[in-house]
This record gives C-alpha cells, structure tokens and sequence, in this order.
C-alpha cells in the first residue's frame, strides 16, 4: 500500500499546532495538570470539625490540642453559637462539644456521655472522627483507669505506699508508653495483585492513569473530528481517485493513531519516570490497546453525525458519562455491585482494574476492528 | 455502600490478639458495612485476588508479646488497589483501632509492671492480668458510650444523597448552556452571517439573540428536569425559590460561555476552553466533593468558579452573598461581551 | 498503444448502455444510452435537477448505476472501478478542497490519491495554467469564490487523466479565465483527452462541444452534433435564427405547446 497519504497527514499535523495541541496537551498536559491537583488536593482533603471546649480543663485542652494535631482533620475552635451557625451552613462536618466537669468524670470512671455530638443530615465523616476522639479519650481514660487499679490492688495486698505518688507514677508510666511511639501502630500498603502473583505493581490510587484514560478519549474524538468536516463533497470526491475513500480513512487514521501512540508512550514513559506507575510493558501494551478502542469508537460516532456541533456536543456528553461510569474520575466501582458487574464493558476497566490481561482485551480489540468496519462501510455506502 | 469484607491473618494466635480482633469486630461504625473473616494467608491471597476483600491484615507473629514488653510492632494492613476508597476507610478506621490498642494495652502493661516491682507472686500477678485485659478490652469497646448524639437542621439542608443529585443537575444546566452555544455557532456560518448582516443584524444583535435564546431553552429545560427531581424527593429539593436561582444560574452561564464564544473564534479551541472550564467548574466548584472539606488553597481556587456560587445558591436561595455575585458576574460578561463586539465589529467584518 | 487502438478504433472511450440509477424511489437518470468517443469534448446540457451530474458520478465512479452498463476504455466500470479511476479527473460541482491548508498543499495532498507521482515543478506548472500561481501558499480559506473555482478544476488535473468529467466547472469564473481554461480544455481535447463537460453557459457549449446530450428528467433527449441538432429542431418545425437560439429551443420545456420566442 502506498502510504504517502499517511505521510502528508503526519505532515500537516505536525505543522498544525492546534492538532498538537490537541493530541498532545490534552491526554497528556491535562492529566498532569488536573491529575497533579487532584492528587494533592486528595492528601489535603480533610475533615472540618468545630469543637467547642466548655470544661477548660487540662485533659480537655489535651484533647483538642491532640485532635488539632491529626492529619485529615480542621479543626475550629469557636463558642457554641457560632459553631451552630457554622454547622447548619455546612461550613463543618460536625461539631464536637466538651461539656463542663469532662475531666472531673474521666477522674471518677464516669465517662458516659461526656462530650455532645452535634451532626446534621450533611455530616459525611462524623463516624471517622468519632473514632479519633474515643481514641484519643481512651487514652486519657486508660491512664487514669491502670493507675487507679495499680493503688486499688496495692492496697488490697497491703503494699505501703504513698497513694497519689503511685498514681501519679502509674499513670505517667501508662501515658508514656505512647512515646516515642505508640505500642501498635500500622504499617499500610496498597497491593495491586495480578494473576501471574507477580506482586505489587500498578499504578497507586494516584489521580493520573484515571484522568488520562478520560483524557485520551477525549483527545481520540476531538481528532476525530475531520470525518464529520470532511464527509460531504470531499469524500464524495474522493472517491472518484485511484486510491479512494477507503485508503483516505485507514491511512488519516493510522497517521492519527502514530501520533496517539506516540503519545502515549510519551505519557507512559513520564508516568515510569515519575513513578505514577511502574515499569510493565504489559501496561503499555493494554494503553495502546484502549487508544485504539477510543479512536475506532470516535471514528464510529463520527460516521453517524453529520453536523460539527452535534458531533462535538455529543461526543463530550457521551466521554462524560463514559468517564464518570467506568471509573475515569473516582472508583465508582466501590459504590454499588451493579457498576462493578457493569464495569466489564467499560473500557477503562482495561487500565484500571488488575484482572487486566484477560479474556476482555481480546474482546475490545475485536470489538474496536469491528466498529472500524462499520464505520468504513457506513461512510463508504451513503453514496 | 456495597457490604464489603475484610480478611484477617492472624500469625500471633494469642488471648490479647483475639481480644484486638474482637475490637475490630465490634467497631459499630465499621460493622455496619463490613464482614470480617479470620483466614490463613493462602487463603487471604486468594481473596485479594478475586477481588472479594478490600483489605487484608496480618498480626504479625510476637506481636503480643512485643507490645507486653513495651515494643512497637507495626501490624500489616494491605488494601486492595482495586477498592482504594474502601480501603483507605479501613486504613482510618485501623488506625484508630491501633490507637485504642495501645491505650488499652498500656494500662495493662502498667498493672503488670507496677506488681512485678512489688514482687508479688506470680499467680496473682497472673489473675491480675487476665482480670485486667478483660476489663481493658471492654473499657474499650464501651468508649462509644462517651459521646452524646443530637441532630440539628435546618430549612433548606438537604441530605448527601440530595446534594448530589442537586449538584449533578447544575452540572447539567452548565453543560446545556455551553451545549447550546456550540450548536448556535454552527447554524451560524459565514455566508448565513452575511446575509444577517446585510439585514441590519450586526454579530452584536445575534449574539445577544442568541444569549436570549440560550437562557429562555436552557431553562425551560430546567425547569422540566426539576420536576422529576422534585417528585423523587419531595417539595424541598427544588420549590419556587430555587427556580428563581435556577434561573439566574442559567443566566451567569449563558453570560460567560457567549463571552468565551466571542472571544474564541476556533471551533476546537472554544470546545477545549469550554471543557475545560465545565471540569475545572466540577471539580474546585465542589460538586464531586463539598467545598469545605478541600484544602485552603483549593478552597480558595473554588472561589473563583461559577458552579461554588451557583451550589450555595441553590442550596440557600436567600443567601445575598451568592446573589450578588452571580449578578456582578453575569453584568460583566456581558459588558465585556458587549464592549469587545462594538469594538471589534470593525475586524471582524474584514 | 497504436496497434491497440486501430484495432478497437470504433469502440469508444466512454460508453454507456441502459443506465439507470434512483434516489429512493425517484430515477433521476432512466435507460441513457451514448457513446463518446476519444479525443471529444461531450456537453452534457440540461435544466437543473435533469440528471446531469448524477451521469457524471456515474462515469467518475462514485455512484454506482442501479441498471445497465457503463465501459470506460474498454475497462468495465462495475468490475475494475479501481483501473477506471485511474483514467479520470473529476471536477465536482461543489467545492471539495481543504480550506485549512494551503494551495499548495491541496495540490500536493490530491496528488497522493493518484497512482502516478507528480513533482512540486509539474503542480506549480499546474497552477499557472489556472493563474493561480500568486496564491501558491496561500490558504484555501483566502481565496476568493472564482479563485477556488479555478483550483477545483486543477486539483482534477493533477494526474494527467486520459478522461477529463467536469461538472459545471467554471461557474463564476471570470470572463478572462474563463476563456483561458476553455482554450486549455480544447487544446487537451485535441492531445487527444476526452473530455465530458457539464454547463448551463451558452458561448461554453459553442465554443468547447464537439457533441452535445440533452437531459431532461433523467431521460437522454438528445446526443450529437450542433449540426445534427438543427436537423432535429428543423424536423420540429422550428427555424433557429443562431446557435444560441439552437440551444435554446433544445433545452425548451416540452410540454409547452408554443415555446416561448428567443429575444
Ligand atoms: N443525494 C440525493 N438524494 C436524493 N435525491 C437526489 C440526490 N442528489 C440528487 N438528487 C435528485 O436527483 C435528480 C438529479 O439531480 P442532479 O444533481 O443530477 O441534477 P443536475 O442536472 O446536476 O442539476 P443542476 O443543474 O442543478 O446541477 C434531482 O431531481 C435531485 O433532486
Ligand atoms: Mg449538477
């Protein structure tokens, strides 16, 4: 096959900066980009919490002051007027109240329902940050209630001791097991498992891969916008040429498909060396494979539309939805086992799940040859 | 949420790991969605790779032992990469769960070493301290019971389910007020212009034609989608007042894509900018996480977006604040609008 | 070559038997049968919607004819479409070129579809004789209407085709060029291209036809001579003061009774 028509689309593209721009900046430069902000966006996310300290004691001040140390959350220190104000606004998760006597009652044993809880139907995160105040409760509640045993049981075997000197050991003692770290921690790590038990790979919850499967396809579809421009007299003269329609379509195509690959090994080789994902040719492999099922799926939308508009207003509804379905954007995945069952069908599920050298690839790859057939025929026949 | 499960390894097998388990078991945030099975790790391994579980953690052999001693043993907790939220949910909750450990596990450290400097004989030592791990571990599990719950509302809060259902369908309109000018700058070509010219129907009368029309369709669309919203949900998802808003929301899009359709005369490029915005307008504006719980400097990002305004706008359709700068905004674009195709009339008639 | 053609020297280079072809249920062309022969340039004349360039992407094999057969030097259309296209330059009666690149490069880029390889030299040769050669890098975009007219007609020469079908080609063209690109037309004709020209332009037809076929609905009316045309007409019972009113009358509606006088 003469190729020369190929070769000058490559030409073209390469001395069109706008068919640069979007073949380049779009997959690649907008995943870095939104990707990047994503990313940090989604380490910073925290909680917002009011907490309103009425009992002004030591063990309260602890408290706060251990709680404000915590990662994910933001705290505010307000009155309580303010911090309902705020609450109903939305402008916190939840509000946390000390209430007056809380380390007189700690002190006693008696701790029940010693810090009020005020939520809304808003509050998304109040089940985790309760879970961070009862442990940092506990921890003043166990100190107080092993020294309180340590004197309880001396004085049952009649030890001779100074009470309040023991308990203050005892407690300084417990507290101190905390320090310079606490008795159990946990040691987390994501596995990404693969069938061949190869062991932790992939690619991290990181924002990037996701974004870039959105991305790319739609870059695929904006760069599959010359069918639909093209389509009327153009083809239609085209036609009467020796090498004809069908040579034009496959031959812009693969000139568009050399440009998406390259940038996709761009990308890939980026990814590696940023180490958003680690180095497996079978990854690469599986990208180039869902470029080309977006590129034969843009081209098979575009064999349909005839009006440039409709074509660009329904390819970017339809990446949307694609996108927001099979996971470009968030595991959607995790929220219901429908989407999970449904999520063989999306293509992202080629990148984004870890069963990923599967009987799917086969599949997609047929299915995208298919389109490409489909899409040539329906361009071809109209005349 | 879908029930999820979660496997535990443990290679300790001792009286205080089953107690940590237990723990775990019992978490009432956690146990309302999940299921914790006890495994070997074969089988763990397995179930990691069916993708059945979310995360697997290992007790790791001498843990208790070590943490008698006053030793740190980190415990492994492996998340399932294919389930990053929930297992960053179990990740939290695990390291609370670590936390009420140690506390617990101090106070029994402490009895058994203040007995131990006494010399006190063993078999008491020993009742001691399965009377004191017993009493730690509920201790623990009690610590629920410190706080008191009370809910507070009001008028115009919604439930998450509803602030995402409201915050889709501004997403909506912002795509059909962009959707609608793409279409528009296609039925206008350059010969159909001319002739509009030639009519007295300069580019400053169309686009501001078509603005109208962009407003009056997109909202009618609106106004129609709200209706099933708002049998779904009941008269407060969407009443009067937030149609009025609805309307002005329309508005200040309308008003901001005919400025950027004016000012970008390329096709693809105006199609890229308007993607762009409607994802960055999602994202920092707060519809696929509420505003409050970013980061400052993002917070601050989604001041700047349309959709911020628009959302608290819809949610409290009184807020003044929200009012005034949707209008400040839509009376700019359009000045500026206006201003550029006065002045720029002359180029770009050529 | 020579021996080839004496021996087929009554076949014709463009031969089309029974043709038919429908849009839905409408014929747009029924039963055309005609013969043109090599060297000629064929007016194919009718009133708009008659049919004219249905027959002619036909013969540029784009559209394929629901009956009949067409032969394009001896090489069957329907069989050996890719041979056939080859052989032919087709001018469409819209403008297809890409507005987005440059004379030029439209020049080169229609080069690629044919099979014979064509130098920049040959293309801005090309060029010049459409008096385009001051816009060689310019956009398509910046031509003027008549302008892309011109690079329309060019981009069908490229290849050198031994087959020239040009539909309506010089529609709004000026006067000078005009007569410029029909000159250049006849002197292909007389190097021995064939040349089939569809116009509504009366001094065109005169000046450019060896034969002329009159479309009306779909049906062939008429093939032949200017001569044998007005023996036509004269059997009518009319007397054609010129050539013009010749035309004229041959393309009259035939359903009127009395056709209307000619100024
Ligand atoms: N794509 C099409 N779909 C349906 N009908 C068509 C199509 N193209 C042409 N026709 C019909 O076929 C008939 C012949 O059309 P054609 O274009 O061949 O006319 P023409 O002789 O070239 O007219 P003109 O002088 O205006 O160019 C017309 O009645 C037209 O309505
Ligand atoms: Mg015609």
């Amino acid at each position: 096959m003469n190729l020369s028509i190929a070769y000058f689309k490559i030409r073209e593209i390469l001395l069109h900066p706008l068919s640069l721009v979007l073949i380049f900046f779009i997959p690649l430069g907008l995943t870095l980009i939104v990707g990047h902000l994503v990313e940090k966006g989604q380490k910073q996310l925290e909680i917002p919490i009011a907490i309103i300290d009425e009992d002004h004691s030591d063990f309260s001040r602890l408290l706060v002051e251990r709680i404000s140390g915590q990662a994910k959350i933001h705290l505010y220190q307000v009155s309580g007027e303010k911090a309902e104000r705020m609450l109903l606004r939305n402008d916190v998760d939840s509000v946390f109240v000390i209430k007056k006597g809380f380390q007189k009652r700690l002190l006693t044993g008696e701790r029940e329902q010693s810090i009020e809880v005020w939520i809304s139907p808003f509050s998304m995160a109040e089940g985790i940050v309760r879970e961070v105040i009862a442990s940092e409760t506990a921890r003043l509640t166990s100190d107080v209630k092993a020294a309180d045993w340590v004197v309880k049981v001396y004085k049952s075997l009649d030890i001779q001791m100074d009470s309040s000197k023991t308990w203050n050991a005892a407690y300084d003692y417990t507290d101190s097991q905390w320090e310079p770290e606490p008795l159990m921690t946990i040691q987390y790590d994501q596995l990404y498992l693969e069938e061949s038990g190869a062991g932790k790979s992939g690619f991290g919850d990181s924002p990037y891969l996701r974004l870039w499967t959105f991305f790319t396809m739609l870059g695929c579809f904006l760069t599959s916008d010359w069918i639909v421009r093209e389509k009327g007299v153009l083809f239609f003269r085209i036609q009467s040429t020796y090498h004809g329609l069908v040579s034009y379509l496959i031959q812009n195509t693969v000139a568009l498909f050399l440009f998406h690959l390259f940038q996709t090994l761009l990308t890939f080789y980026i990814f590696v060396k940023t180490n958003i994902i680690q180095m497996r040719p079978e990854l690469l492999l599986l990208m180039f494979v869902y470029l080309f099922v977006c590129l034969s799926f843009s081209i098979w939308s575009a064999s349909f539309i005839n009006q440039i508009g409709s074509y660009y207003i329904v390819s970017f509804l339809f990446v949307i939805i694609i996108g927001i379905l099979g996971g470009s954007f968030f595991p959607v995945q995790e929220f219901s086992s429908t989407l999970l069952k449904l999520s063989v069908i999306f293509p992202q599920n080629l990148l984004l799940s870890s069963n990923q050298m599967n009987i799917q690839t086969p599949l997609f790859i047929s299915g995208a040859i298919v389109l490409w057939i489909l899409a040539i025929r329906r361009l071809w026949i109209k005349r | 949420m879908q029930l999820f499960e979660i496997a535990i390894v443990d290679d300790d097998q001792t009286l205080e790991t089953k107690y940590v388990i237990g723990q775990l078991l019992d978490n009432s945030h956690l146990s309302k969605v999940t299921k914790v099975t006890i495994v070997d790790h074969a089988k763990a391994r397995t179930l990691m790779e069916k993708n059945k579980v979310v995360a697997t953690i290992v007790i790791p052999e001498g843990f208790s032992r070590d943490v008698k001693k006053g030793l740190n043993t980190p415990v492994e907790v492996i998340g399932n990469g294919d389930r990053p939220l929930q297992a960053q949910l179990v990740r939290h909750l695990m390291e609370s769960a670590a936390k009420l450990t140690t506390a617990a596990q101090s106070g029994i450290n402490t009895i058994d070493h203040f007995l131990a400097e006494e010399n006190v004989p063993d078999d008491v030592r020993h009742a001691e301290f399965k009377k004191s791990l017993l009493s730690f571990s509920l201790h623990i599990l009690g610590r629920g019971t410190i706080f008191e719950m009370k809910e507070k509302k009001n008028l115009f809060q919604q439930d998450i389910l509803q602030y995402y259902v409201l915050s889709f369908y501004l997403l909506l309109i912002m795509i059909w007020s962009f959707g609608f000018l793409v279409l528009l700058r296609e039925r206008i070509n350059g010969p159909l212009r001319n002739r509009l010219n030639s009519r007295g129907i300069t580019e400053w009368k169309e686009k501001f034609a078509g603005f109208a029309a962009a407003v009056v369709s997109v909202s009618l669309i609106s106004y129609l989608l709200s209706l099933p919203i708002t049998w779904l949900f009941g008269s407060s998802a969407i009443n009067y007042g937030n149609l009025l808003s609805i309307v002005r929301i329309v508005l200040t899009f309308s008003a901001f894509f005919m400025m950027l359709a004016v000012f970008v005369s390329n096709d693809q490029l105006f199609l890229l900018f308007g993607i762009g915005l409607i994802m960055i307008g999602a994202v920092a504006g707060g519809h696929v996480i509420p505003v409050v719980y970013f980061p400052d400097w993002l917070e601050r990002i989604g001041m700047f977006t349309i959709n911020s305004w628009a959302l608290r706008s819809v949610f409290d359709p009184a807020d003044m604040q929200s009012i005034k700068m949707l209008g400040l905004i839509t009376i700019s674009c359009l000045v500026i609008t206006a201003v550029y195709l006065k002045t720029g009339y002359r180029r770009c008639k050529r | 070559m020579d021996t080839c053609d004496s021996e087929v020297v009554d076949k014709a280079m463009i031969q089309i038997e029974n043709v038919s072809k429908f849009y839905g249920k409408k014929p747009s062309l029924q039963g055309v049968t005609l013969k043109i022969e090599k060297g000629e340039v064929f007016g194919v004349l009718g009133p708009n919607g008659a049919g004219k360039s249905t027959l002619l992407s036909i013969l540029s094999a784009i559209s394929m004819p629901a009956s009949g057969r067409v032969e394009i030097n001896g090489l069957d259309l329907k069989k050996q479409a890719k041979l056939v296209r080859e052989q032919i330059g087709y001018v469409p009666q819209d403008i297809a070129l890409w507005e987005h690149l440059t004379v030029k490069d439209n020049l080169i880029f229609w080069s690629k579809f044919s099979k014979r390889r064509v130098s920049k030299e040959e293309l801005f040769e090309l060029c010049r004789t459409v008096r385009l050669q001051g816009k060689w890098n310019e956009k398509v975009s910046s031509l003027s209407g008549g302008m892309k007219r011109k690079l329309n007609i060019a981009a069908a020469l490229i290849h050198n085709p031994d087959i020239l079908l040009m539909d309506e080609p010089t529609v709004g063209i000026d006067i000078q060029s005009k007569l410029e690109i029909n000159q250049y037309i006849r002197d292909l004709a007389r190097n021995g291209k064939t040349i089939v020209y569809s116009t509504h332009d009366m001094s065109e037809i005169l000046y450019l036809c060896n034969r002329i076929g009159v479309l009306k609905s779909g049906v062939l009316q008429f093939s032949g001579t200017i001569a044998e045309a007005r023996e036509m007409v004269k059997r009518k019972g009319f007397l054609p003061n010129s050539d013009e009113e010749l035309i004229y009358l041959l393309l009259q509606d035939d359903s009127l009774e009395k056709p209307l006088p000619y100024f």
